[in-house]
């Protein structure tokens, strides 16, 4: 029997093996995963979350540490934390603990 | 139309002056108040009940940080937005914990102050894109030592102990960064944290306490 998997939120996901940050002439933050030369256009908040993404902090953590600056509804932080880690996830950008991937129909606004 | 009342305290009476008479001029904003000091900052503000203060970090007489809290508890209704001649996470830290509701160097554009005043009225923080990363990291941690009391090197969080790895195989900042898939600012944050945490004064220090602890091994 299968475990069921882990709230995504309740993950520590870290960075994938092989992938790379570019900084444009702007500022903008742009990531390639190891299997692909696309490039994803991250906004702040989401390269911010992806620097969190260290296998040791979890989605519920970023939640927290997001509500706790920017002060807005919790219920709509974790859907944006989630949406990143998902799209993040997507993209082949992150690696998961086992048992705690996301679902693969999670979309939202990384890019 | 209604007004957004400001006051700005900055004791470079050039800087403040000008900033002061620029803001004026923009339509939506009517500077109310000048101060000089943290003591005409916090008396100027419950005169004129601003909805935010534009507060220099480095006023005299006392640490901005104290100047917020005051202001956060006499003006509750009054944004603070500290302005800050470096980009020190800790600075900011300290800001925000005692009431400040954004953070900007003064290298600022005028053009993005003036975004960021208007964001802050709305009741939103503001944040410099490239330190909202290390703040964060900040917050994550600052939680867990609340909720798991630790001292030196235990405290440190595992990618702290990886930059420590790093910083100990000689990489400097940069290539941190570009090791840990990072920008340069976390780097930096963590570097700091490391340092601050192992109560040591540089990043020499750091790798030589945690060789002495066995935490890394010396190559």
């Amino acid at each position: 029997m299968t475990p069921a998997p882990t709230p995504l939120l309740d993950a520590a996901p870290r960075h994938a093996s092989g992938t790379t940050l570019r900084e444009d002439a702007d500022g903008a933050h742009w990531l390639s995963g190891p299997h692909t030369t696309d490039e994803y256009l991250l906004n702040p908040t989401a390269f911010a979350l992806w620097e969190l993404c260290d296998g040791e902090t979890t989605g519920s953590e970023m939640v927290l540490a997001v509500y706790a600056l920017f002060g807005a509804e919790m219920a709509q932080i974790r859907r944006d934390v989630t949406n990143v880690l998902s799209e993040l996830s997507r993209a082949d950008l992150l690696d998961w603990p086992a048992g705690s991937m996301p679902a693969p129909h999670a979309h939202g606004g990384a890019r | 139309m209604n007004l957004v009342r400001l006051v700005v305290a900055d004791d470079h009476v050039l800087l403040r002056t000008a900033l002061a008479a620029t803001l004026d001029n923009e339509p939506g904003l009517h500077v109310v108040g000048q101060a000089d000091d943290a003591r005409s900052t916090v008396a100027t503000v419950a005169r004129c009940l601003p909805q935010a203060l534009l507060l220099s970090s480095t006023l005299p007489g006392r640490d901005a940080s104290d100047v917020c809290g005051t202001v956060a508890i006499q003006a509750p209704e009054c944004r603070i937005l500290v302005l800050s001649d470096d980009s020190d996470h800790s600075t900011m830290l300290d800001a925000f914990r005692s009431g400040a509701h954004g953070y900007f160097a003064k290298d600022v554009r005028l053009d993005a102050l003036i975004a960021a005043i208007e964001i802050l009225v709305r009741g939103h923080a503001v944040v410099p894109p490239h330190m909202l990363g290390g703040l964060l990291h900040e917050l994550v941690a600052t939680r867990r030592r609340e909720h798991q009391p630790h001292e030196g090197l235990a405290a440190l969080s595992r990618r702290e102990r990886e930059v420590l790895n790093l910083l100990a195989s000689g990489q400097a900042q940069a290539a941190i960064a570009r090791q840990l898939v990072i920008s340069p600012q976390t780097a930096r944050t963590h570097i700091q944290n490391v340092i601050r945490k192992l109560g040591v004064h540089s990043r020499v220090e750091a790798v030589a306490v945690a060789i002495e602890r066995g935490l890394i091994r010396a190559s």
